[in-house]
């Protein structure tokens, strides 16, 4: 495996498979990451490039919204405390002011399979399944990754060659990087504010 | 059959008609989402008129514009109008006619329809909220 930060003018190998951060990050307007996550997810659609996205991805997502449109409605930040409990109490006002919010990465890689994408959803046979849960524990006790994150690395080496996340997590990785062509490529945070137009 | 003889006749272009040319001033529905496929159907059915009325040869010529302001919002893509405040927030500092030229145009359309969709804030933390499904 390979471990690098994402640069502009980087060559994506096919397939690419997508944290749930990064879908986040291209959906939701205005943070530090939007700018990198549009540039990079233009990218990748201009390329071409089959696209990888995991039921966890998308489920990530939904969960992630969720909270953001309780932060929104309380005026929190993002690292305020968020678990099932407070989601019950807000669920009614979630979905009666921001209800749409909850399927927009749905819809937009829906949207963007329509309009051609070569886009594929995985683990999608058993012996991928089988193979994953497999591997997730071996990284979560390697690499103290969370459950979650090792599954998303279990599945981004199963079927991709390009796995690209914001997650500085998957930095550990680079003290002993396990065998085989997956690349991850991490999306870092802007050191300032960036004015001029990207492509 | 369509024609635009009457239409011509009473805005007094005789003396075009005369040299074998026809104006015709298009403005798009303000009302309406601008849809290409229709712009050109606009196109074909008035040079068709014309061809069949014998009055001129000459192709009209009318265009449709890419980014154009109604009501005070823009046309991002057909049938995606936005305020300039959410344009700015959403696409200010990004080269979308890039974009539109490196897309096939219906991967535009869904492209900047979604993205950045959600208005979001600067303080807004897309790692850490995404990282709560784990705790």
């Amino acid at each position: 495996m390979e471990y690098t930060d994402w640069q502009p003018t980087m060559t994506i190998q096919s397939p690419v498979y997508l944290d749930a951060n990064v879908l986040v990050g291209t959906t939701v307007s205005n943070h530090p990451l939007y700018q990198s996550c549009v540039k990079l997810t233009a990218a990748i659609l201009i390329a071409g490039v089959n696209v990888v996205i995991s039921v966890l991805s998308l489920d990530e997502a939904m969960w992630a919204i969720a909270k953001l449109s309780y932060c929104q409605l309380t005026n929190n930040p993002s690292k305020t405390h968020w678990n099932k409990k407070i989601y019950e109490k807000w669920c009614d006002q979630i979905f009666e002011n921001h209800g749409s919010w909850i399927t927009a990465v749905y819809e937009m890689v829906k949207d963007w399979k329509n309009a051609g994408v070569d886009i594929d959803f995985a683990p999608s046979i058993d012996s991928e399944y089988g193979e994953v849960i497999a591997k997730a524990p071996d990284y979560m006790r390697q690499f103290r990754l969370t459950p979650a994150d090792a599954f998303h690395l279990a599945i981004a080496e199963k079927r991709a060659k390009t796995f690209i996340t914001a997650d500085s997590d998957f930095s550990k990785l680079q003290r002993n990087l396990p065998s085989g062509d997956l690349t991850i490529i991490h999306l870092p945070k802007p050191l300032h504010h960036e004015n001029s137009p990207a492509r | 059959m369509s024609t635009i003889t009457p239409i011509a006749s009473t805005r007094g272009i005789n003396q075009e008609l005369a040299e074998n040319k026809v104006t015709v001033e298009i403005k798009p529905d303000e009302e309406k989402a601008h849809v290409s496929a229709i712009w050109e159907q606009v196109q074909e059915i008035l040079n068709q008129s014309l061809i069949n009325s014998g009055i001129t040869k000459q192709r009209v010529e009318t265009t449709e514009p890419e980014k154009e302001q109604t009501s005070g919002k823009i046309l991002v893509a057909p049938g995606i109008p936005m305020g300039n405040k959410e344009y700015e927030e959403r696409f200010g500092n990004i080269d979308l006619e890039y974009y539109r030229k490196q897309m096939p145009p219906e991967l535009f359309k869904v492209f900047v329809r979604h993205a950045g969709s959600i208005p979001g804030k600067p303080k807004v933390d897309v790692v850490e909220l995404t990282s709560d499904f784990e705790v």
